[in-house]
């Protein structure tokens, strides 16, 4: 893992309620620190963070779609549920607030990649190429931002 | 102990004084749109608030008295989004000896002190500065209680010393005393709480509640309400509406006198396993008004339109957070917020060494302990209003509700004993509330874990939010920040599935034509063969260090999935984490050092 040069000091960081197919921003803050990119990204969900049309973080939220219960007590196993509605965060890496007015949120369900890799160089070269089996989900952006009431705080 | 509450504002706060260590302090309960919380406004000059805060103006101030018997503001800074406190000292040195009252205009209000004269402290535009003016003694006597009942922002009322009631009013030139007598066969032995600008009511010595109405030249019509039923008026009654009465029983319950077409006595008897310890106040948009009760706590009661309830607002103790392990600061670092669910004020100290016992022991097990610098922990204690959580039990089907042992938790989070279930259910607040607290405690926090009040045994993972009840202990919750923190496979197997595809994870590969490149074939044990069998490892193999690839893994697949060692901490929660596992968490925490 690596703070990328590009990325700059300070991050947003964005809480994003998913359902199947949306991405809906529910709020937004700065945080005083660099976001930092993994090497691994194990998925299966991915986002990927553009500023002013570059690539600048791609982001695991590992299956945030389903719920894990811990063993049961002598027994080894855990159980899975699937969940329809979730939050996440995502990090903006962004030099100065100005950054925000051109930022996309894209997040890629890789479960059906057959094959799917965990390096971010092959992560990004598969999202980069129209992949069988990558599903978006509907991106946020700017616009979906400024609509919300941090929005203000944050930024004007 | 608590005062009565006081000062409530725009129905969406209140203040009150807390009078035990460790926070003799003010404290605000304010409604911040999802859930009433605690605020601690300290001590003024670092002299303890002695009373109740009264004197509310607006949103945006309210008047104390302290231990020196000094007056403050507290006050509501909007070009410093922050409130401030400001001294109005003693009037001509005399100790303020009750709450402030009688606010009027928003510009001024009114104090007794201890010679027993009537203050007013008043703001000035001219001057632009707040002053003193004395108001002198009731004719004959002296001041007790607070000051009350102001009627049309010209005059209030004052209990004499003598137990008769007095006017202090401005007729239009002047201010000026009037005595308004007394109830009839009693005197007066509280101060008297107003109504409509033309009614007041207050307790007579006699344990009654007497109203008063005003009549031609401000004569006192007497009306002797008589006492709750088996018991006397104690205190300053409260006004909820035109119609409604409250006051406090000298049984320590709560009685309202209701009105309507005749007035009745109705009991609203006690909250859950405590008594009424102060005056009802602090009414809130004709449905609810507080109490303080023997154990400390603050209780709303509660109309919802069909009933009324009593709703704990528990002790007057604001949410805190300490950084646990690293410090604040603007370097990078995995940061990770522990929340506690139904740790009340007096579970704080055993929420510390839960937190202790089991986060940071599972946060600091194997060679974690060598990557604290990489970490950040904060651990917030968020206030339950009682200790212990909602424990709901279910049928085998999971489809009809057993047992629901309410309990009243800042987070609702529910212990349901069903592992299908992810062993907990949840309120409609819950996520909401975690995220609001991460928010605001720990906005940098990557992961939370959510410690849970209960003895039932659970834990559930969903997003970046793990809870756990305080059953499992910290090897399952080490297990699960694998897999949370560091994307750490299960090395367990307990089905018989078969593998295909890629393994994402660091500790699991699928099986390989060509094992040279295996994703962890630097670590292989020299001579060990790959795949390995469990069965009969090389000899000198220790099953928790030495590397090879042994099929089974991913908690399902029997084959087709492999692991690198035969004991391991995402293997049987126990044996520390294996080489693999190690340098995964080595590399994921490598950008924080």
């Amino acid at each position: 893992m690596s703070t990328r040069p590009d990325q700059g000091p300070q991050r947003a960081r964005v809480l994003l309620a998913l359902d199947g197919q949306s991405t809906r921003p529910l709020g937004l803050w700065l945080l005083d620190s660099p976001a930092i990119q993994r090497d691994l990204l194990e998925g299966p969900y991915i986002a990927r963070i553009d500023v002013a049309g570059t690539r600048v973080l791609l982001q695991s939220l590992g299956n945030p779609f389903s719920t894990r219960a811990i063993q049961r007590p002598d027994q080894v196993g855990h159980s899975y549920s699937p969940i329809s509605r979730t939050t996440v965060y995502v990090d903006v890496p962004i030099t100065s607030t100005a950054d925000l007015a051109h930022v996309s949120i894209r997040i890629a369900d890789l479960s059906d990649v057959s094959d799917r890799p965990a390096d971010t160089q092959s992560v990004a070269a598969l999202l980069e190429r129209d992949t069988p089996g990558v599903q978006w989900l509907e991106p946020a952006d700017t616009a979906d931002l400024r609509k919300l009431r941090d929005w203000r705080e944050v930024v004007d | 102990m608590l005062t009565a509450p006081g000062a409530p504002m725009m129905d969406i706060k209140l203040f009150v004084t807390r009078l035990h260590d460790p926070f003799a302090d003010l404290f605000e309960r304010w409604w911040d749109g999802d859930e009433w919380i605690w605020v601690d406004h300290g001590r003024p000059g670092g002299m303890a608030v002695t009373g109740v805060p009264g004197a509310a103006m607006m949103n945006e101030k309210t008047f104390v008295v302290v231990a020196d018997g000094a007056l403050w503001e507290l006050n509501w800074r909007n070009d410093l989004t922050l409130w401030v406190w400001d001294s109005h000292g003693r009037p001509a040195n005399f100790r303020i000896v009750a709450e402030p009252g009688a606010a009027m205009m928003n510009r001024k209000f009114f104090v007794t002190v201890e010679d027993g004269h009537l203050w007013e402290r008043d703001w000035r535009s001219d001057l632009g500065r707040w002053a003193w003016q004395d108001h002198g003694a009731p004719p004959g006597t002296a001041t007790m209680f607070a000051p009350g009942a102001a009627m049309q922002d010209t005059r209030l009322f004052v209990a004499g010393a003598n137990g008769r009631l007095f006017e202090r009013f401005w007729d239009g030139a002047q201010w000026v005393w009037a005595d308004r007598g007394a109830p009839p066969g009693t005197t007066v032995l509280s101060a008297a709480a107003g109504m409509n600008d033309s009614r007041l009511f207050l307790c007579g010595a006699n344990g009654h509640l007497y109203e008063a109405a005003r009549g031609e030249r401000g004569v006192l019509s007497w009306t002797d309400h008589g006492q709750p039923p088996g018991t006397n008026a104690l205190g300053t009654p409260a006004i909820r509406s035109s119609t409604s009465v409250w006051v406090r029983g000298g049984n320590s319950r709560l009685y309202e006198l209701s009105g309507g077409d005749g007035w009745v006595w109705v009991e609203h008897g006690t909250p859950w396993n405590t008594s009424v310890a102060t005056a009802p106040a602090a009414a809130m948009m004709d449905s609810k008004l507080f109490v303080g009760t023997a154990d400390s706590h603050l209780w709303e009661r509660f109309w919802t339109g069909t009933e009324w309830k009593w709703v704990n607002h528990g002790s007057a103790r604001q949410d805190e957070s300490q950084h646990v392990v690293g410090a604040p600061g603007r370097d990078p670092k995995l940061t990770i917020a522990v929340l506690g669910d139904g740790f009340a004020e007096e579970d704080l100290n055993d929420y510390v060494k839960v937190v202790e016992d089991q986060v940071l022991a599972a946060l600091s097990s194997d060679q974690l302990a060598d990557h604290q610098q990489a970490l950040r922990v904060i651990r917030v204690d968020v206030v339950s209003m009682e200790s212990g959580v909602e424990e709901r039990r279910y049928d085998e089907a999971g489809t009809t509700i057993t047992s629901d042992v309410f309990s009243f938790s800042r987070l609702g989070i529910i212990p349901n004993d069903r592992w299908k279930s992810c062993w907990f259910d949840g309120l409609s607040y819950t996520e909401s509330r975690i995220e609001k607290l991460r928010r605001r405690f720990a906005p940098d926090a990557d992961h939370v874990i959510v410690m849970v009040n209960s003895q039932t045994w659970g834990g559930c993972n969903s997003g970046t939010v793990a809870r756990f009840t305080r059953a499992g202990g910290w090897v399952v919750i080490a297990h699960e920040c694998g897999h949370n923190l560091f994307a750490l496979d299960d090395e367990y197997v307990n089905d018989t599935m078969t593998f295909t595809g890629t393994s994402t994870q660091a500790n699991t590969s699928e099986a390989l034509a060509d094992w040279t490149a295996l994703k962890w074939s630097g670590l292989v044990a020299s001579g060990a063969p790959l795949p390995t069998d469990a069965a009969s490892p090389p000899s000198g193999w220790d099953a928790r260090t030495s590397v090879g690839a042994f099929e089974g893994a991913g908690g399902w697949f029997e084959h087709g999935l492999f692991r690198p060692v035969l004991e391991c901490r995402m293997n049987q929660n126990d044996p520390p984490w294996c080489p693999v596992c190690t340098r995964k968490i080595n590399q994921d925490l490598a950008p924080f050092e």
